[in-house]
């Protein structure tokens, strides 16, 4: 019964995170993506009290994610006029509604993974060694247990990796009264249906409901496929996806607006809580919006930046702070051995083909074709940034001073996921539409 | 226009015939709960292990500390972490705490795979096949 809960806990934090999404500039979005949203939003809030009161020295309760979910609500409610969705469909997204095809062929996936998960096919021994344990600490603690990080005993835990979902994994333990391993696995088709609702959402206005429905069940199909192959259940790489998916999706389809700046802000602060590779791709993405001249250095600085960096900030100041900080990990400090780079890159090659020549890259290679906008340079951003996530897993594996090559067999096949959702993104994107709202660029209630 | 759907569509059904290949590949179709998390994937290796450690876990008092010892692995290594996350209302101690000169020795010690011969210890019981819990003597 506890793993039902346990479940329904993980499964319900979008619900709290959804009132907030009526707040501008949120509401202004597609319905569909403020659903997707609304996870992201919940987890944001509790995995920044959690890291904060570890910093003040105070356990967590589920009341200080509660309370200011029920407090927006309530807030809305009582004024009527900002309870309404400004979004209006772009003639585009008013367009019928995809054929069933689409969704039969995403539930297919997810329905699949959820399979393979909850029947322990595709479970690595990740969950066992990181995320569970610290979860469950976490859970028992009510909150990041700095002494647990810290102790000795545990350095092969990776005590200094960010704690996204340990602390998703803490909120449902504290709901639920344990945490439940069987549950747990579950987590992964979970995000993978809130990552391919988010990327329908902020597709949808860009490239209409058949196209966005048919491109969201090829994402559902592609990510059901490469997390079973690599072995992902129950570990980050799923919320890893999620918060990329959200953030790509919403600078590739986006009108630019402060409501699509601030999603994928909202995204790239999750991916730097959630994985060290998450830092990268933050970097990757904020760097080419940079150069795109849609968004710029300014607008970057504003949506982008601040989020990412105060996560990073608060965790470093954290594992400082309470003595689990790894100084081996400084770039300054790693040293990097060139002497198995040829192992490396077969290594990466081999781990590409994904048990069955290399097919999730062909069928993002092959839905590009369907695009109506294949010069647009935009896209060549993307692929830039998924080219640096390849960069940044040479780089990982350098720094391994023996042979890398069981690390690459064991890993690789999920730091690959990172650059295979870059280019998706970059294969399928079309330049969004002004919404039909003009937005105003400061958040108010 | 209707290659813009259809091209996505065949790409999905060609991965959910790999994925259904994959799935099909790791055992026979079953709705029944699996006995652990990595009962039906490549990792189940670890099936016996975590059969064990969820055997202590029903028989240790909460709040005990215990030494779990392995043939392989006596240090700080994945055995290890895997008993802490297992045993999570005990205090698990590296199987050095038993050797450690002047340290307080655990009132349990479980192992797996290896018979513990301490004599400051007494065995309890058998709890799955060689897999044993002990307990400090008095």
């Amino acid at each position: 019964m506890s793993g039902w809960r346990f479940l329904l806990a993980m499964a319900g934090l979008p619900l709290l995170g959804f009132p907030f999404t009526f707040l501008r500039p949120l509401r202004s979005l597609d319905p569909v993506a403020r659903v997707g949203l609304s996870l992201g939003i919940a987890g944001l809030i509790l995995c920044s009290e959690m890291i904060v009161l570890a910093l003040l020295g105070f356990a967590f309760s589920p009341w200080f994610l509660a309370l200011p979910s029920i407090g927006c609500a309530t807030g809305l409610r009582a004024r009527k006029s900002l309870r309404a969705s400004t979004w209006r469909p772009s003639p585009r997204a008013a367009d019928r509604a995809g054929p069933a095809i689409s969704l039969v062929l995403a539930g297919a996936a997810v329905a699949s993974l959820a399979f393979a998960s909850g029947t322990a096919r595709i479970t690595s021994s990740d969950l066992l060694l990181v995320w569970g344990p610290k979860g469950q600490q976490f859970g028992m603690r009510q909150g990041i247990d700095a002494a647990f990080l810290s102790n000795p005993l545990f350095r092969n835990m990776n005590s200094v990796y960010p704690p996204f979902l340990p602390c998703i994994y803490a909120w449902a333990t504290i709901l639920s009264g344990r945490f439940a391993w069987g549950a747990a696995l579950l987590s992964t088709p979970l995000f993978v249906v809130v990552a391919c609702l988010t990327f329908f959402g902020f597709a949808r206005p860009a490239v209409g409901a058949r196209r966005a429905g048919a491109c969201a069940a090829l994402l559902a199909a592609i990510l059901a496929y490469v997390l079973s192959t690599s072995l992902a259940a129950g570990n980050a790489d799923s919320l890893l996806i999620y918060c990329e998916v959200l953030a790509l999706s919403a600078i590739a389809f986006g009108t630019m607006s402060p409501a699509t700046l601030l999603a994928a802000g909202i995204g790239l602060t999750m991916a730097v809580l959630t994985k060290l590779e998450g830092v990268a791709f933050a970097g990757l993405v904020i760097a080419s919006a940079f150069l795109r001249r849609d968004i710029g250095p300014r607008k970057a600085l504003t949506w982008l930046v601040p989020g990412p960096l105060l996560a990073f900030a608060a965790w470093s100041l954290l594992a400082r702070l309470r003595g689990f900080a790894d100084p081996g990990m400084s770039p300054v400090q790693v040293k990097l051995n060139f002497a198995h780079l040829d192992e490396i890159v077969k290594g990466i090659y081999r781990e590409a083909r994904y048990g069955y020549r290399f097919l999730p890259w062909f069928a993002v290679l092959f839905a590009a074709f369907g695009t109506r906008t294949p010069r647009d340079p935009r896209r060549w951003l993307l692929v830039a940034a998924a080219a640096g996530c390849l960069a940044f897993m040479v780089y990982v594996y350098l720094t391994s001073p023996d042979s890398p090559t069981h690390w690459i067999s064991w890993s690789a096949g999920r730091l690959l996921i990172a650059p295979l959702v870059c280019l998706f993104v970059a294969a399928v994107a079309e330049g969004g539409e002004a919404s039909q709202e003009s937005t105003p660029a400061v958040l108010k209630f | 226009m209707r290659a813009r759907q259809a091209i996505p569509w065949i790409c999905a059904v060609a991965l959910l015939v790999a994925q259904t290949r994959l799935i099909a590949g790791r055992g026979a179709f079953s709705f029944r709960a699996p006995l652990t998390v990595v009962s039906n994937s490549p990792q189940r290796d670890w099936e016996p292990y975590l059969l064990f450690l969820k055997a202590i876990g029903q028989r240790l008092p909460k709040g005990s500390d215990i030494a779990v010892v392995v043939p392989v692995d006596p240090g700080l290594g994945m055995e290890y972490l895997v008993a802490v996350g297992q045993l999570p209302d005990a205090r698990v101690l590296p199987q050095s705490a038993l050797s450690t000169p002047g340290g307080s020795l655990p009132s349990w010690a479980a192992s797996f795979r290896v018979r513990l011969s301490d004599d400051r210890y007494r065995l309890v019981e058998e709890v799955v096949a060689d897999g044993f819990l002990f307990q400090r003597v008095p």
